[in-house]
């Protein structure tokens, strides 16, 4: 009874509270809109049916260039960065050279003009196309699905392939000015390619025989021909620069006239002592400087070294002095280095050829002593190192194991441990220096405290690749080219965009197609390859470089260029795409299908798509597809036809 | 010529219907208050409003008791354990979605963190936060569902229409965020897909207030209901031993009384990091699997609290991964607490870009089995809403 | 047979045939047994304290059809799931059942059926679960192909399917 009464209170109570609720409920705001005629504005991220937003090959002209308008040019890349419209290989390469450009140009066979554009930002084509540290491939979007595109390559193609061909004409002068620049190298070259560009008078003072600079000296002969370089340096005097070769400024002309009778100076001499080791024994019969030996072999006058070599330093200049010792008769070359393989600063490349071609790696040992018997080397004393925690440049310090020394059985040491500058025709002149030596200029402008006179390259930036001297003379012939005409240096002016290095992981090689696999840079055999100094690697033949170029994905330009990698994406695989091979010149898209019948929705395709051409469409009904925008009709969708497209 | 044109009554009666004339003779002659009952056999088919999907179950009844039940399932069935080994890693995860596709947040996750411990990736603290907060709502979204869907069993069709509203809302804000309402592919191999706009966490707190203040109504409405709770009070009864012996897992578990849940009893993610609480009871009826849920879901709005105040800036996917991830040759086993129960992935890989074989564990799959092994004897009005308690996802089940 | 099983890190025990508990990388704790120790090996696990069955999968190599079993325990203080492993091989796919140790192991067995082909000797019901019950062929295992199956446009080089683990 107890029982009945409690669940008779019990209903009643549910159903007053219920009651109450609704009552409640009621008088609330009903939050409910009509669809679909009061649709609410979709999201952003909303996905719907996949979209193209145009298609290469239908009339459009071809990506967006970027030539090198004095001025305006920092403004231009720092825009297009921002808009999302500039591809990962120009932002990556410290001087912006235009990579997307002319590797489309060499996949539609105009060679020329390819090497016109690159001319344009890139002074040395022909010898960068051979040295450079290719900064560009490290950030081509196509590392994340296979391998770069060999972009360095191409331009040496490029610039191989236009070597029969005239110089340009030379450029009449318009100004009245007249500017000294000191140092012919990359830097020097360039400010004086931009500044002759723009009418001036220059002239370039270099201590050398030839232009060129550390690419001169610096760079062997197997992997930079002197008569490569030379034309061109040639290229950049036909324009109308005066170079005066064998001129050293500080000995032959003092600075100061230079100061006085031109209107202004640059200063890119660069860095051409080597660092001393600091060790016992180091002015010893024997022990060559190795920018010195590089100098001496570029030159022709074989050093004679000994028959057992131990090169100390970890560098690209170790690498070349080891194996131009190699080359000169040294049966046995060893190269000492204080940290590990990991932290060698010398380019991947290098490392692999120096292994091939037989050179010892002694890592992790530093030397502490030069063995002098009778004013000769007879041997080097070293420590073995062990790791310890990392330094200010991110790098393991090392430190010596104590009681681990051992003798290298050497009869000659290179050591290659750094560069710097030598700065001795600044003396007497009014030039503030730091402490350490170095020339106080400004950051943005590259002025010292002398207004007429400007540095670039190496000598302040420090030690680095030529391409980032190139972007540093660009800098200075803007700065030189406000200074001459009167305008304020620092109003309106972008500060050069600074590049950036992607991290991409390698994708192992085995899982690539073999269709769609870099280009192999065929070499000379390995017996061939120490007999002389020919260079060691062959170059592209005209069918491989339009091959390679033809895999470039044209990134950024809102334009499908048929990579198909939305396909490889699609868990559905309702993706069809072709396009014209690699031998036609004119490219095109043959086919895009996209089967909506399989399609899933799910915008990884849009996620992956490199040129930005696929986006979804925030439409899932009514979606059409036409040749500008790809439209699909419903009925045809409906008929489960697969949605074919008649480009 | 149709088959009911041929038919013609036969000049002799056959042998059953002349075994029938003999039993109704025989039934004639009993007393007159014997009743003579007959088993019916019954066919719950595949497509049913109250199955929760598609499942065909064949019972025989003894008036409404149920006496034997025979389950058909695989009308689902994709074989998506096929299709993985045809798909490189990242391709599959789209199909990770619809699975369980109520709470699809987290099967994306439980593939992402089997793949990532199989190629030793390690993923930004945002990422982790962000999927998270998406897990965690859409727990509480799903165990929203689950209990408003158990009322309209009951007979109680208003909560059904006016608690949908915040799974709307919800839904809105996914779409925000991870582009779709119910398939979001929002979880990526090394990270999430997208990061949240401007103003979303605001518009998370928002909603969370919004469901808070409700839960109130909740309750009163449908869990305090007289009627609701005599329908679903001392009905299916599973004791502790009984459940972990058919191999119940999630929220039928820990009311029975067990308590594992796989966020504390193998902590994965960040959850260490975070303060909530396991709710547990012991009685193992019916209305404790349904407040089980509504219990988890307060917990889940307190873990997305916590984390909205701690998430930190960052990347959202890791550096360095490829599109073809290629993890070295192993196994890997792991599993995250989905809101049906502990959902793992097993995958064994041999090198190369595409997954040797992903097996899905999922947990509707063991449910079902158990659900099945324990619904003899009931009355089948409480046999549906056992089921609604159990809450399987055809999805998952099929896979 | 060891009633206690402390598996505590880097302790190895001996279960019955001599096979040890090892803790395998992604994995945890696994035991790997021969076909013949299986139902042994079971019901030491379930004296152990593993009582919560997870799921049994098959994984298809060209001669052998190796299966894994998960159990987990909610009994134990350190609690976690042990995997178990047996090889069946391909000319002769029978195991033993293990419903009557642990009930929850019948519609996974039934699974394992389907798609695999594994007979369990001993299971009440053994039928087709996913598949219709006149389907010829048993889906997962890798020579398995129909029309219906769509296999991708772009390929990728090496067919992982050829390869043995």
């Amino acid at each position: 009874m107890a029982g009945q009464i409690s669940n008779f209170i019990d209903g009643w109570k549910s159903m007053f509270v219920g009651l109450g609720i609704t009552i409640k409920r009621r008088r609330m705001s009903k939050a409910t809109y009509f669809y679909p005629y009061e649709k609410p504005t979709l999201p952003d991220r909303w996905r719907g049916a996949p979209m193209l937003k145009g298609v290469m090959g239908d009339g459009s002209t071809g990506t967006e260039k970027f030539p090198n308008v004095l001025g305006e040019f920092n403004a231009t890349i720092e825009s297009r960065k921002k808009e999302g419209k500039l591809p990962q290989c120009v932002y990556s390469c410290p001087a912006h050279v235009d990579a997307r450009g002319y590797v489309e140009l060499i996949a539609e066979g105009r060679f020329k003009e390819s090497l016109d554009l690159i001319r344009e930002r890139c002074t040395l084509p022909a010898a960068i196309g051979r040295v450079c540290t290719r900064p560009c491939e490290e950030g081509c979007r196509r590392n994340y699905f296979d391998e770069p595109i060999s972009v360095r390559d191409l331009k040496r193609f490029a610039a191989d392939t236009c070597m029969n061909m005239s110089h340009p004409d030379p450029i009449p002068k318009t100004k009245d000015k007249k500017i000294a620049i000191i140092g012919g190298g990359p830097a020097g070259l360039t400010a004086a390619q931009d500044l002759a560009k723009q009418g001036y008078y220059v002239t370039v003072y270099d201590k050398n025989p030839q232009g060129g600079g550390t690419l001169l000296t610096g760079i062997p002969k197997y992997r930079l021909p002197k008569n490569v370089l030379k034309w061109d340096v040639d290229a950049v005097c036909a324009l109308g620069v005066d170079l005066k070769t064998n001129v050293e400024v500080g000995k032959d002309i003092p600075l100061i006239k230079l100061i006085d009778s031109y209107d202004a100076v640059l200063i890119a001499t660069g860095l051409p002592a080597g660092y001393t080791l600091g060790i016992e024994g180091e002015d010893a019969e024997g022990v060559w400087p190795c920018l010195e030996l590089l100098k001496q072999m570029n030159f022709d006058n074989h050093p004679k070294i000994g028959k057992k070599v131990a090169v100390v330093g970890g560098g690209n200049v170790a690498m070349d002095g080891a194996r131009t010792s190699l080359r000169l008769g040294a049966e046995e070359v060893h190269l000492v280095y204080r940290r590990g393989r990991a932290e060698m600063p010398a380019r991947y490349e290098e490392i692999h050829e120096s292994e091939e071609e037989g050179i010892i790696f002694e890592l992790l040992t530093n030397p502490t002593r030069v063995i002098v018997k009778g004013g000769k080397v007879a041997g080097l004393e070293c420590v073995k190192m062990g790791l310890g925690e990392p330094d200010a440049s991110g790098r393991r310090r090392p430190e010596p194991i104590p009681g681990s020394e051992f003798i290298l059985d050497v009869d000659t040491v290179i050591p290659a441990i750094g560069q710097k500058m030598d700065l001795s025709f600044l003396e007497g002149i009014d030039i503030k220096l730091s402490d350490r030596g170095a020339i106080i200029y400004d950051k943005l402008t590259l002025q010292t405290s002398n207004p007429k006179v400007f540095t670039a390259g190496e000598v302040v930036t420090g030690a680095g690749a030529a391409i980032q001297a190139i972007a540093s003379g660009h800098e200075a012939a803007e700065s030189l080219d406000r200074f001459l005409r009167g305008v304020d240096l620092k109003e309106g002016r972008t500060p050069q965009v600074m590049p950036k290095l992607y991290n991409y992981p390698r994708v192992p090689v085995e899982w690539i197609e073999p269709e769609r696999r870099r280009a192999h840079m065929k070499a000379i055999p390995l017996e061939k390859r120490l007999k002389g100094f020919t260079e060691v690697e062959l170059g592209f033949t005209e069918e491989e470089a339009v091959r390679e170029a033809n895999r470039c994905l044209v990134c950024d330009n809102e334009n499908c260029s048929g990579c198909a990698m939305c396909a490889r994406t699609c868990p559905m695989h309702s993706i069809e795409v072709e396009r014209t091979g690699p031998q036609e010149t004119e490219r095109k898209v043959l086919k895009y299908n996209v089967d909506l019948t399989k399609c899933l929705f799910c915008g990884q395709c849009a996620e992956v798509c490199p040129t930005k051409a696929l986006v979804m469409s925030k439409d899932y009904e009514n979606s059409e597809y036409s040749k500008e925008k790809l439209f699909y009709d419903i009925e045809r969708v409906l008929r489960r036809d697969s949605a074919k497209i008649e480009l | 010529m149709s088959k009911l044109e041929e038919q013609k009554l036969p000049d002799k009666l056959p042998d059953s219907l002349l075994e029938r004339e003999f039993e109704i003779e025989e039934l004639k002659s009993r007393p007159e208050d014997t009743i003579v009952s007959q088993e019916l056999t019954i066919n719950i088919g595949p497509h049913h409003p109250s199955t929760h999907g598609v499942f065909r179950a064949i019972m025989d009844m003894d008036g409404e008791i149920i006496t034997r039940i025979e389950p058909v399932i695989g009308h689902l069935h994709r074989c998506f354990e096929k299709i993985a080994e045809n798909r490189s890693y990242a391709q599959f995860m789209p199909f990770t979605d619809r699975m369980d596709y109520t709470s699809a947040m987290l099967n994306g996750w439980a593939y992402a963190m089997a793949v990532e411990k199989l190629a030793g990736i390690q993923v930004p603290e945002r990422a982790e936060y962000l999927r998270v907060i998406a897990g965690e709502l859409n727990r509480a979204i799903s165990h929203l569902m689950t209990y408003t869907f158990s009322g309209l069993e009951a007979g109680a069709v208003t909560p059904f229409f006016w608690w949908f509203e915040e799974r709307d809302k919800l839904l809105d804000l996914f779409e925000e965020i991870a582009g779709a309402r119910m398939t979001f592919n929002y979880a990526r191999i090394g990270g999430v897909s997208g990061d949240a706009p401007d103003g979303w966490f605001d518009r998370v707190r928002d909603f969370i207030k919004t469901l808070r203040s409700n839960l109130d109504e909740y309750y009163k409405l449908l869990f305090g209901n007289y009627i609701f709770k005599k329908r679903m009070k001392g009905i299916g009864v599973i004791s502790a031993e009984e459940a972990i012996r058919l191999g119940i897992t999630g929220p039928c578990l820990r009311a029975s009384g067990v308590n594992y849940d796989v966020r504390k009893a193998d902590p994965y993610s960040i959850y260490p990091r975070f303060d909530f609480e396991v709710p547990i009871s012991y009685k193992g009826d019916n209305y404790d699997r349904m407040y089980m849920r509504f219990l988890e879901l307060q917990q889940s709005l307190r873990i997305v609290e916590q984390a909205l105040d701690q998430i930190p800036d960052g990347p959202i996917m890791a550096e360095g991964v490829p599109r073809l991830v290629c993890p070295p040759p192993g196994e890997v086993y792991a599993h995250v607490e989905s809101s049906r129960g502990a959902l793992g992935y097993y995958i064994v890989s041999d090198g190369s870009p595409k997954p040797y074989r992903v097996k899905i564990q999922a947990p509707s799959f063991g449910n079902l089995q158990a659900f099945t092994s324990m619904v003899v004897n009931n009355y089948f009005a409480d046999v549906i809403m056992i089921f609604g308690t159990f809450d399987p996802c055809f999805g998952e089940v099929d896979r | 047979m060891s009633d206690d099983i402390n598996l505590d890190e880097g302790q190895n025990e001996e279960m019955p045939g001599g096979v040890k508990i090892i803790r395998e990388e992604g994995l945890g704790y696994t035991l790997t047994v021969k076909r013949e120790d299986l139902l042994k090996a079971a019901a030491g696990l379930k004296e152990a304290g593993f009582d919560l069955f997870k799921f049994i999968s098959g994984v298809d190599y060209p001669d052998r059809i190796k299966l894994v079993y998960r159990v987990f325990s909610t009994k134990r203080q350190n609690r976690f799931g042990i995997f178990m492993k047996t090889e069946v091989p391909k000319s002769d796919p029978i195991i033993d059942s293990l419903v009557h140790i642990w009930p929850a192991a019948n519609w996974h067995e039934r699974e394992t059926y389907d798609l695999y082909g594994m007979e369990f000797k001993g299971h009440p019901n053994l039928r087709r679960i996913f598949m219709p019950d006149d389907w010829v062929g048993h889906p997962l295992r890798k020579d398995y192909s129909d029309d219906r199956m769509i296999v991708g446009p772009f390929n990728l080089v090496a067919d992982s399917s050829k390869k043995e683990s």
